[in-house]
């Protein structure tokens, strides 16, 4: 039976209507839950919109905690898998974001109902090649961030040092190096010296090729794995053809050689 | 009989018991010490499969949930969860029953569920029990002094005692009952 689970939970192989099904199911449900949260009051239809999906994604939950061992390639086959499941990094987001409408957490935590989108991850191809991407290229992404990081406190650090009338305090510093950095640029706070201003410039100028780097890196990732996944349907297709074309080559002989012994039968 | 024919009707079975032993549990029955709302639970794991008492157990925390219209109610799947897994993995080894092992995993199963619904109780209510038989002996802990928390543990556990081995004697009652087809008694079940 929970075998059968992991392979209704688990993203529909072709020709599973009840997984297809299953899979459309959750999809529409992790964004139907997130209607709510659009809306002030939380009243009538609302509620109970949140209290249908809630449930649904429960479930789904604990659908795929049961069946941990037969869905994970690292814990296949092994009942650690369900003691390892809660604390896998999408289990817990999954809980988290039910936690605020089971009345576990209290209302400033709403906004945790909104990671229920990543419920898509498990059924979309394009947040599963994201992701993949993000992978692959993490340690990359990791120094990238870290340098980005560096260069706005640095750039905080100067402007600070040297307006420190302009900023209530190092930490709007940081917000105004970070907003100019990402070429947002709200412009609530701003340097009023010529000096500041320069400062201002130049970091604007370098920070745009640090805040640019890490979209390309995505970007070209994201390619890759787009190609990646092209090349296999291809690879699997022509798998495909040239069984096709052994099966017909091997009917022929048969073919072939039946009508041989049947023209010896007839020479006889 | 077909396996998928014999799940169906034994988890059929096993929520009917759920819902029914609780009814007639409940104040508006016989107003017992007990809750009995997990007999279903208990029977499906061991006669079936851990994961059908999961099943189970959700399906009547859930009907709980929408008929007292809080959603905060399903978090006590976490006990029937408990319940599925301790009946299911330690009642069963190999696609067999073993009897003697009934005396260890109620007294595992007392321990956790108390442990489990005190845990949630204190979550939602700050540490007083707010069922009518809980809150019994709760007073009579306070009244000894114990504080609020202990107390609260005290209530539940008592309860918890009185839960399974009412739930024991009434699995082991249908176990006998019903039929070998359904039950597979003195067989291996996988």
């Amino acid at each position: 039976m929970r075998e059968r689970i992991s392979q209704i939970v688990e993203k529909a192989e072709d020709g599973d209507r009840i997984s297809h099904g299953y899979d459309i199911l959750i999809s529409l449900t992790a964004i139907v839950s997130m209607l709510p949260l659009m809306f002030k009051q939380q009243a009538g239809l609302l509620e109970m919109v949140d209290t249908i999906t809630v449930y649904i994604l429960f479930l789904d939950y604990i659908l795929r905690w049961m069946s941990y061992d037969y869905i994970s390639k690292w814990f296949h086959g092994r009942r650690s898998a369900m003691v390892i499941y809660p604390v896998t990094p999408l289990a817990l987001i999954d809980l988290l974001s039910l936690l605020p409408s089971l009345g576990l957490l209290g209302h400033a935590f709403r906004f945790l109902r909104m990671f229920r989108i990543f419920k898509l991850f498990h059924y979309s191809q394009s947040f599963s090649r994201i992701l993949r991407a993000f992978d692959k290229e993490k340690k990359v992404l990791g120094s990238v961030l870290m340098i980005a990081i560096a260069y706005i406190f640095i750039s905080a650090l100067a402007m600070f040092a040297y307006e420190p009338d302009t900023f209530d305090s190092f930490f709007h510093a940081l917000y105004w190096a970070t907003t100019a950095l990402t070429t947002v640029g709200y412009g609530d706070v701003y340097p009023v010296t010529d000096v500041g201003k320069l400062i201002s410039m130049v970091s604007s100028l370098f920070g745009i090729a640090v805040i640019a780097m890490p979209a390309g890196i995505i970007t070209s990732s994201f390619m890759e794995e787009i190609s990646r996944d092209k090349e296999a349907a291809a690879a699997r297709g022509e798998q495909h053809t040239s069984l096709a074309v052994r099966i017909l080559e091997i009917r022929e002989r048969r073919m072939a050689s039946a009508g041989k012994a049947e023209e010896d039968e007839d020479d006889e | 009989m077909s396996k998928t024919k014999r799940y169906l009707i034994v988890m059929l079975l096993s929520v009917l018991m759920n819902q029914g032993f609780y009814i007639l549990a409940s104040d508006n029955g016989l107003d017992l010490p007990f809750w009995l709302d997990f007999t279903g639970t208990a029977f499906a794991a061991i006669v079936l499969e851990p994961a059908a008492g999961l099943l189970v157990g959700f399906v009547n925390n859930f009907y709980l949930a929408v008929t007292l219209g809080n959603t905060g109610n399903i978090i006590y799947f976490a006990v029937s969860a408990a319940i599925a897994v301790i009946c299911g993995v330690c009642m069963r080894k190999g696609g067999r029953l073993f009897a003697k092992r009934i005396l260890p995993t109620m007294g595992l199963l007392i321990a956790v569920t108390a442990v489990i619904s005190t845990l949630l109780t204190i979550w939602r209510t700050g540490g007083r029990c707010d069922s009518k038989w809980e809150l019994f002996y709760y007073n009579i802990a306070m009244g000894w002094n114990w504080g609020k928390y202990v107390s609260c543990f005290f209530g539940t556990l008592v309860i918890k005692i009185y839960d399974i081995l009412a739930t024991s004697v009434l699995v082991a009652l249908f176990w006998f009952i019903l039929p070998k087809s359904l039950t597979l008694r003195g067989e291996k079940t996988a």
